[in-house]
């Protein structure tokens, strides 16, 4: 190809090829651009909405604290923003009306007791307690219950031990909360027990790792205590004791004891 | 909450300092008794108690009107080491002549009373060197030491250690306490006892020839609480004291004396235990003797005290407290020289009404208890003055005593 030629042509294609030389700045897109781009642009926006579509069923899922298993050990997913007031108090009830229909469902087996951490509340035979009117729940529904002295405050309150088979309740007298502790049934009369999360003493540490978390009580690391691994979680109170929930497991994933209240509290 | 901290600073920044000590400002605020309402302060008649209130920090802060040069503080600590091998516990510069509240209601003789249940000098010594003998025994305590344990009867028991010394040479001081609760015995629902023992060596002015000669301090006591309903109870109390004091080649100072305190309390929960009114009466009787050449006396003294007190949380931070404690009798009955009188009982009751209040202030497992003067609180009142000590100089009120405990 002559030069006078090959410079005809250039000319011809420079509106058309872009990237090649000044014109692409200036020319407007041509039309067959201009479609592909907008077909970009579109499915961008589905991408962007499917990934918020997702975001919306990741905190669902973690508002009604039904994660699916995944093997133990899997990293916990990060907890989302705190919730404002309302929200909380949403997320407060639907789990306290997920306590009490596991409960009525459950009603028959005199033997199991549903924990809704997230209210403080205990339900036996499909009716609700307070975690920390034990004594309480152990009169009404005819439980042995024994009382013993544990520590004093400084100003004398005590601080008692109420124990209703495998559940024991530590609980100064001056204040209105306390520590529950239940440790896996080991004797003939001892309790079982079902969370709202699904956790029951069958439970596995994979198990405790994936649903133990929701947007009241956050994971607060991993230590040891009493000679077993724990699983700790919480919900900050300010300046007053906060609610506290730990799961101390065995060596082989199992877990033999909760303990849920004002654990900062000594 | 925030509000209330504010508050709270706002009224910390703005409290005065005065100070008169007499025992754990809760109680002082309260203008009662340990053995009426419980405190921790029981750990100094039933050192078994150690492991009711064991884990406990204990700062005792403002003594003896000198706070701020961190010097006459006290407190101490109380570990439970292990469940089988029980509660230890140490307590530093306990100061030895702490009185209670109830101290100076009454214009009491040369004897000294028993109200200072867990405080006073060995002997009881009525001060010889205000009467020419120029001498006085002069000691600090400087260490008590704790070991208390739970029994799988469900009683406890616990030992009680102390030593102290002066400043001149040969001055030391022992002491050894036993304590156990022994639960439910006949009608005296969670019934504990204790005996005491203390005694004191001492030299005069250096000379090995005049030394202390059977200083001591023995006493015994049993106090129980007992359940009359849900929200009441029960304390009746009671302690025997012999006191002795000795110099040799000093025939004439010696001093002894006898007494006993006898008390019952009824205590009522406040909003199922968070808060107390108490209300109870005591009998305080010692007989004391000194053949002392110069002031040779003996005398009996007796009176009847009644209280009561009210503890009331305000807020989950807060808590306030006032008492109120007044001498109904007092006599004085002077047998030897006539000093107050002609051998007949006599009057003596002084300024014998006295109001105490104070506040608590919790922060999760700390607590800062006071007790705050009665007079700087009705003046407050009496000249109401908005924004006093907040937005210009003066005090709200003005505290007495304040102690910091943390729960571990």
């Amino acid at each position: 190809m002559k030069m006078k030629n090959w410079l005809m042509l250039m000319t011809l294609l420079t509106p058309v090829l872009p990237g090649i030389g000044k014109a692409q700045e200036t020319t407007p897109t041509p039309v067959v651009t201009a479609v592909s781009l907008e077909q970009e642009k579109l499915d961008v926006e589905r991408l962007r909405l499917e990934n918020e579509k997702l975001k919306l069923e990741i905190e669902k899922m973690q508002l009604s604290a039904t994660a699916v298993a995944t093997p133990a050990g899997t990293p916990t997913v990060a907890p989302s923003p705190t919730p404002n007031k309302d929200a909380l108090a949403d997320f407060k009830q639907s789990f306290s009306d997920k306590a009490m229909a596991l409960s009525k469902a459950h009603a028959a087996e005199a033997d199991l007791m549903v924990l809704d951490f997230v209210n403080s509340e205990i339900w036996f035979k499909g009716v609700r307690y307070s975690v920390y009117e034990l004594p309480a729940l152990a009169e009404d529904q005819k439980l042995k219950v024994s009382k013993t002295l544990d520590e004093r405050l400084p100003n004398g309150s005590p601080r008692w031990r109420y124990q209703v088979a495998n559940l024991t309740l530590l609980k100064y007298e001056a204040r209105d909360k306390g520590i529950l502790e239940i440790t896996a049934p080991q004797a003939p009369g001892d309790f079982r027990l079902l969370t709202v999360e699904g956790l029951s003493f069958d439970s596995t540490e994979g198990d405790v790792r994936d649903s133990a978390q929701n947007p009241y009580l956050k994971y607060d690391g991993q230590g040891e205590s009493q000679g077993f691994k724990t699983l700790r979680y919480g919900h900050d109170a300010g300046l007053a004791f906060g609610d506290g929930l730990q799961f101390l497991v065995t060596r082989d994933g199992k877990i033999h004891k909760i303990r849920f209240g004002t654990l900062d509290e000594r | 909450m925030k509000k209330g901290l504010w508050m709270l600073l706002a009224g910390l920044m703005a409290l005065g300092t005065s100070v008169s000590a007499f025992a754990s400002a809760r109680l002082d605020s309260m203008a009662t008794d340990a053995r009426q309402v419980g405190d921790i302060d029981l750990i100094w008649l039933y050192p078994n108690m150690v492991t009711e209130y064991k884990n406990t920090v204990d700062f005792r802060l403002y003594p003896y009107g000198d706070q701020g040069d961190s010097e006459n503080e006290w407190g101490g600590a109380l570990v439970e080491v292990d469940p089988d091998f029980g509660v230890l516990g140490a307590y530093v510069n306990r100061p030895v002549d702490e009185d209670s509240v109830n101290f100076n209601l009454t214009d009491h003789g040369r004897v000294r009373p028993f109200f200072r249940y867990n405080q006073g000098q060995v002997g009881n010594e009525p001060g010889f060197d205000k009467f020419g003998a120029g001498f006085a025994s002069v000691y600090s305590n400087q260490v008590d030491l704790f070991w208390g344990k739970n029994l799988a009867s469900g009683g406890n028991f616990g030992v009680h250690f102390n030593y102290g010394n002066g400043a001149s040479a040969g001055t030391n001081v022992f002491a050894l306490s036993v304590g156990a609760g022994l639960g439910n015995v006949g009608p005296f629902g969670d019934l504990n006892v204790h005996a005491d023992y203390e005694m004191e060596n001492f030299e005069v002015a250096n000379d090995p020839n005049e030394k202390s000669n059977g200083v001591y301090t023995a006493k015994v006591g049993a106090l129980s609480t007992s359940s009359l309903s849900a929200n009441n109870d029960l304390r009746l109390y009671a302690d025997l004291q012999f006191d002795g004091f000795g110099v040799n080649n000093i025939p004439n100072v010696t001093y002894s004396d006898y007494g006993a305190v006898v008390g019952a309390a009824i205590n009522q929960k406040i909003d199922g235990g968070k808060g107390l009114f108490s209300t109870g009466l005591s009998v305080n009787y010692i007989d004391g003797t000194s053949p002392h050449a110069d002031a040779d006396f003996e005398e009996a003294e007796w009176d009847v005290l009644w209280n009561t007190s009210l503890e009331a949380p305000v807020a989950d931070w807060l808590t306030v407290r006032a008492g109120l404690t007044k001498d109904i009798i007092a006599r004085l009955y002077d047998r030897g020289s006539g000093f107050y009188g002609d051998g007949s009982w006599l009057n003596n009751a002084g300024n014998n009404v006295r109001f105490s209040t104070g506040f608590g202030i919790n922060w999760q497992n700390f607590t800062l208890n006071t007790s705050v003067e009665a007079e700087s609180l009705e003046n407050s009142i009496t000249d109401v003055q908005p924004g006093r000590g907040i937005f210009y100089t003066g005090d709200i009120v003005t505290v007495e005593t304040a102690d910091l405990s943390y729960k571990f």
